[in-house]
């Protein structure tokens, strides 16, 4: 029984620490990535002039 | 028995949230300009979009129903794999261990590794590979997804295979359309929007597990009846009545190694700008990988407790027929602790996570039967970017067949992460110990490579163990269970690969030409 709690109280911990540090990476990521997706797309559109750009 | 709070205002919701994302998908195809960009979105996704693509892909609808499985079977025991997971990525980002070596090589796929490493028969064989394990892994995505989607919106029911068979092929038809239509940018920008609302939805279920306690739920409540109904084994997860020590080990290695050379997880290594994004990606995305198993869990531990403490569904659920009912377990629960309104957004997010993690696996296998097995087959280094998306595209539609099938005759069995597991071990141990022993062993040949390859294609023989438990029952009368299962076949096949590998490298080592062409590259 008592082993039992030990493990009991182990999930607690993990559960709170895993659930915490996501919830803070969702609260970061979410913005940065909208600006990634902008970058992204301006980034593929730029690589493409610049491939068909004629060569001198 | 099975009605759920799932109405037309949620159906609305969902057409709404899925049409949404099909046009956004074709609409993010006009950035698409050659090859590069429709497979590895132009190598353009910073750190944040990597995280979101890396946690959108791992954090597919078929991940929540596995995990609610073995938490609906298991309890809390089943936290251990979402914490392993964690640990190996805080490894892996922290110290970059092989993937950012990866990253260096410029590769478009894993194979392209082998070629450059070994030769080009290895890099085909390790194409195969991958294509066959990856697609009997996928086997099973499509029919979990159904189950999921008949069950939450009350259609399940004793008589609803049918229905599950119909969903199933309308999900595959959906699938396929977007990720022929969208490639990798499409893959990287919804697998951002599934990420935004996946990580509201993890957390609206969770919020409902514990605080509804008219429902019997909360976490006193959940704990309290797995302690009474299973004891210590519930907790702990090597403990003899749990998945026990050998399982334990097992998953440590299934983990480490999927996250260095599991096709559409590693191919984020791929995507990103450099090799320092790798890493950031990895070390980011650690939480990411811990909940997306975690959450699921302990949805499935509260779909446990909320059966048990209804007596109407305990026969169905936990009786004596009760074998195979444990992926509608928590389908049902949410349906009927969720509002309407909230569970139609639930299942709009979690039928778009099915979508996100469907494209980047479909796309990942059929890049590599486009470049790794097509490609080197007709004896040309690379395929112009129009016979590379067209090779891929057909192969993208021959896999969807192929999980169409498979999907519908073959019975989920009563642990799919089991089975997942399994299958990914006939890639995993051959092709793992050849990437790894080839990166940090400079005496690694071609040869070695070959037969690890090969010999991990015995871990097929996983898929009937179950078969050779009952028949040595019947047989002898007695139970060889113990020592023969899954976890310990396929971590032996993983040593004699191992083993192979050595012998191979030692006995037939590459030629002195061989040798300076691999130092070049």
């Amino acid at each position: 029984m008592v082993l039992a709690s030990a493990w009991i109280k182990f999930w607690e911990i993990i559960l709170t620490i895993g659930f915490g540090s996501f919830a803070i990476l969702v609260l970061i990521v979410i913005p940065l990535g909208a600006r990634d997706v902008l970058r992204l797309f301006r980034k593929l559109d730029a690589d493409s002039i610049e491939k068909n750009k004629p060569q001198d | 028995m099975f009605e759920t709070q799932f109405t037309n205002l949620d159906w609305v919701i969902v057409i709404v949230y899925l049409v949404g994302t099909g046009l956004l998908g074709m609409y993010v195809n006009r950035h698409v300009h050659n090859a590069s960009d429709y497979l590895v979105g132009g190598r353009g996704a910073g750190t944040a979009l990597s995280i979101a693509s890396f946690i959108g892909t791992g954090l597919g609808l078929v991940t929540l129903m596995y995990a609610s499985m073995d938490g609906f079977t298991k309890g809390f025991s089943y936290l251990v794999v979402p914490l392993i997971a964690f640990i190996v990525y805080l490894f892996l980002g922290t110290s970059g261990f092989a993937i950012r070596r990866l990253r260096e090589m410029k590769l478009t796929t894993l194979p392209e590794y082998f070629e450059k490493r070994f030769s080009r028969q290895a890099r085909i064989t390790s194409g195969l590979i991958a294509v066959l394990a990856g697609v009997l892994n996928m086997g099973l995505f499509p029919k979990m997804g159904a189950t999921f989607i008949t069950y939450a919106t009350g259609f399940g029911g004793e008589d609803a295979e049918l229905t599950v068979n119909l969903i199933t092929t309308l999900l595959i038809l959906l699938v396929l359309v977007y990720t022929v239509m969208g490639g990798m940018v499409a893959v990287l920008v919804t697998d951002y929007i599934q990420f935004v609302v996946l990580s509201l939805g993890l957390g609206l279920g969770l919020w409902f597990c514990f605080t509804d306690l008219d429902n019997n739920l909360g976490w006193a409540n959940m704990v309290t009846t797995w302690q009474n109904a299973k004891g210590e084994a519930a907790f702990n997860p090597v403990h003899p009545e749990s998945y026990g020590w050998t399982y334990f080990i097992w998953q440590i290695v299934i983990v480490f190694t999927a996250g260095i050379c599991w096709a559409p997880e590693a191919t984020r290594a791929l995507t990103t700008q450099d090799s320092a994004t790798t890493k950031r990606t990895f070390l980011f995305g650690a939480p990411g990988f811990f909940v997306r198993m975690a959450i699921p869990a302990v949805w499935g531990i509260a779909a446990y407790t909320y059966v048990f403490h209804h007596p109407e569904l305990h026969d169905y659920f936990l009786g004596e027929n009760a074998a195979g009912h444990a992926s509608q377990a928590m389908p049902l629960l949410l349906g009927k602790i969720i509002p309407t309104g909230l569970l139609g957004l639930l299942v709009a997010g979690l039928l778009a996570a099915f979508m996100s993690t469907h494209d980047s696996y479909l796309l990942s296998w059929a890049s590599i039967i486009s470049q790794d097995i097509i490609a080197p087959l007709k004896g040309v280094d690379k395929l112009t970017d129009q016979q590379s998306i067209l090779y891929t595209r057909i192969s993208v539609v021959l896999i969807g067949i192929f999980l169409l099938v498979w999907g519908i005759w073959y019975e989920l069995p009563e642990s799919v992460w089991t089975y997942m597991s399994i299958t990914g071990m006939v890639y995993l141990s051959g092709s793992a110990t050849a990437l790894l022993g080839g990166m940090y062993w400079k005496r690694a040949s071609t040869c070695g490579a070959l037969w690890a390859m090969y010999g991990g294609l015995l871990a097929i023989s996983g898929l009937f163990v179950e078969s050779i438990q009952d028949w040595y029952e019947v047989e002898y009368g007695a139970s060889i269970t113990y020592w023969f299962n899954g976890p310990s076949l396929t971590l032996t096949i993983f040593g004699i690969c191992i083993l192979l590998f050595i012998a191979g490298s030692l006995m037939f080592p590459d030629s002195e030409q061989q040798f300076i062409a691999q130092e070049d590259e």
